[in-house]
């Protein structure tokens, strides 16, 4: 109780005090999960409607894909993403590894397959008789599309929700591809595990309660803008 | 006058089996025509072919003599049309925007919109209910709203899918009542998807009906009514006794008809031989307790057991076994003069021209 109480007297002095190398560490986590989640959103919403929309061979095949990529350890993530940017690798010659990109990219591959999880069940909620309706009033499928995307936002919201709350807090994959090199791609959670590992309990648990008042500020905000949606007409 | 809307040629088929196959099927301006048959007929699917909602295996339709997606965009087309299913199909938002999101979609402008729902609501007499979720509404209230959301835009053609089901005799009434009111003074036309044989009479210029995807008969409803073309038509309208019977001679346009061993005198030009369909109303039907009772003009009588006694109300329905079984309606003062029991022998009678005769196909 008495390190918690430290870690936690630390963890405010820290941001108090405007320390540099922690402020630096906070920018980077979230200038990564925040572009990822916005990348993973921005494509993951439209394909979510084309694939629950559509019909086409493989659908069932895809599906079951997408829900096992939705618990995707980050370990393997990383694993993916470090052989595909390796030197002799695909993408070797953009030299991304050991990059805040490289996390960034990582995290793309761990966020998308949950916020395209939950759109998909979301858009295949809406009947068929639903998206006629809406067409027959006069609709075009762009103005459909547009009607689901605001008929779920509450749903959507929380794919968003899981998807940034999945990468923020993830290690494994930032630690792979990113190389936790100091100032340039230590997030939250590689520190972490580098002051444990240097016996810096209180450190560790500072960055560590940070790191939860972060995710819970965004989530907060996030809750904030569902809940008001949900009340709206109550 | 010109057809606002046709069809021609038009197949709609899942797995090989046609679900829609018809020639031509038209829709006047200003017109109401009924659609109705049994589940599986095909009606929705030609619902949803004429609104260019499903897009049919062949044929064309025409919007205004325009070939629908050569001469005028499919998108353009569906401009002028709306859409209306049983189901209420709510945006979860107010009254208001939902009313308001045809007029969206067409890019009216916010201060445009904002008069034309107000209108339409006060119409309808729903303005009251403009800020309310419309997932929360009853369900007259509800179907209102789906009215008010599909007659805004002011459609040439407004498309209807069982819209009354599921409501009570008050509301339907009402509601059919005040949607009749604007669609007559905005000169809408409308093709409505029915089972109720009430509302495709109260409603139709013209009924459709429909049978395995075709059209077996279409007519105004006088002709539908009284000159059904099958037992099924008979029967949707609610003649209750059809007898099936082969012509043993005619002469002048009259015929002397076998029916189960009895001779029945009716109204037709068919061939000695030709096998028919005799069609009888059951308000047409006469009971008596006596032959002597009979009037003259009453041409065919038969002696009966009464098998069945249904007190409806305000008439009640009498089966009467005469060898073959008849229905008749009599009123609750002819049920209490003639003071009927089940097993009671009575006499039907109808006459030779209440009977609408069909060859049996």
């Amino acid at each position: 109780m008495e390190l918690f109480i430290e870690a936690l007297t630390n963890a405010i002095h820290l941001l108090l005090s405007f320390d540099y190398d922690t402020y630096i560490v906070i920018w980077l986590s979230l200038k990564v999960s925040f572009t990822a989640t916005l990348i993973s959103t921005i494509c993951a919403i439209p394909l979510a409607l084309y694939i629950s929309i559509k019909q086409f061979r493989f659908k069932h095949f895809i599906l079951s894909s997408i829900n096992t990529g939705m618990a995707m350890p980050p370990v393997l993530a990383g694993l993916f993403i470090t052989i595909l940017l390796w030197r002799n690798g695909i993408l070797g010659r953009f030299n991304l590894l050991y990059t805040p990109q490289a996390i960034i990219i990582a995290q793309i591959f761990l966020a998308t397959p949950i916020i395209l999880g939950i759109s998909i069940s979301a858009f295949q909620s809406f009947s068929k008789k639903f998206m006629l309706q809406i067409l027959g009033l006069g609709a075009t499928k762009f103005q459909l599309f547009m009607i689901m995307i605001k008929e779920s936002k509450l749903t959507l919201l929380c794919a968003i929700m899981a998807g940034f709350g999945a990468i923020i807090s993830e290690v494994g994959a930032s630690m792979m591809v990113g190389g936790n090199i100091k100032g340039y791609t230590r997030v939250l959670t590689t520190a972490i595990v580098t002051e444990t590992g240097k016996g810096n309990f209180e450190l560790a648990m500072a960055y560590g309660i940070i790191l939860l008042i972060l995710s819970f500020s965004v989530n907060m905000i996030l809750t904030k803008i569902q809940q008001k949606n949900k009340t709206q007409y109550e | 006058m010109n057809n606002l809307l046709e069809g021609k040629d038009l197949k709609f088929s899942i797995k090989g089996q046609n679900i829609i196959d018809l020639e031509h099927i038209y829709l006047k301006e200003r017109e109401i025509v009924s659609l109705i048959g049994v589940n599986g007929a095909g009606k929705t699917t030609l619902l949803l072919t004429l609104s260019t909602l499903l897009k049919p295996h062949r044929g064309n339709l025409y919007f205004k003599g325009m070939l629908i997606g050569h001469e005028i965009k499919e998108q353009d087309y569906r401009k002028n049309i709306s859409l209306l299913f049983h189901e209420n199909l709510f945006l979860d938002t107010s009254v208001f925007e939902n009313v308001a999101i045809g007029l969206k979609f067409r890019k009216y402008p916010r201060q445009i919109i904002e008069e034309k729902v107000k209108d339409m609501l006060k119409l309808l007499n729903i303005y009251h209910l403009k800020d309310r979720k419309a997932t929360t509404l009853s369900g007259g209230e509800a179907k209102r709203v789906c009215i008010a959301r599909a007659l805004v835009i002011e459609p040439k053609i407004l498309f209807l899918d069982e819209p009354f089901t599921n409501l009570d005799t008050p509301s339907k009434d009402e509601i059919i009542i005040d949607m009749g009111k604007i669609v007559k003074e905005k000169g809408i036309s409308l093709i409505i998807v029915t089972h109720d044989k009430y509302e495709a009479l109260r409603l139709s210029d013209r009924i459709i009906v429909m049978e395995k995807g075709k059209i077996i008969q279409e007519g105004t409803k006088e002709e539908v009514l009284h000159y059904p073309k099958n037992s099924f038509v008979a029967s949707f309208f609610g003649v209750e006794n059809i007898l099936e019977g082969k012509v043993i001679e005619q002469k002048d346009g009259e015929m002397l008809v076998d029916v189960y061993g009895n001779l029945v005198e009716a109204i037709g030009n068919f061939n000695k031989g030709t096998s028919l369909l005799l069609f009888i109303r059951p308000e047409n039907i006469f009971l008596y307790k006596d032959v002597k009772h009979i009037k003259t003009s009453v041409r065919n009588h038969f002696r009966g057991k009464i098998l069945e006694i249904n007190n409806f109300g305000y008439y009640y329905r009498i089966t009467v076994d005469c060898k073959f079984p008849i229905v008749s309606y009599i009123t609750k003062s002819s049920f209490t003069e003639l003071s009927l029991k089940i097993n009671d022998e009575v006499v039907i009678g109808f006459k030779a021209t209440s009977i609408y005769s069909t060859e049996k196909i």
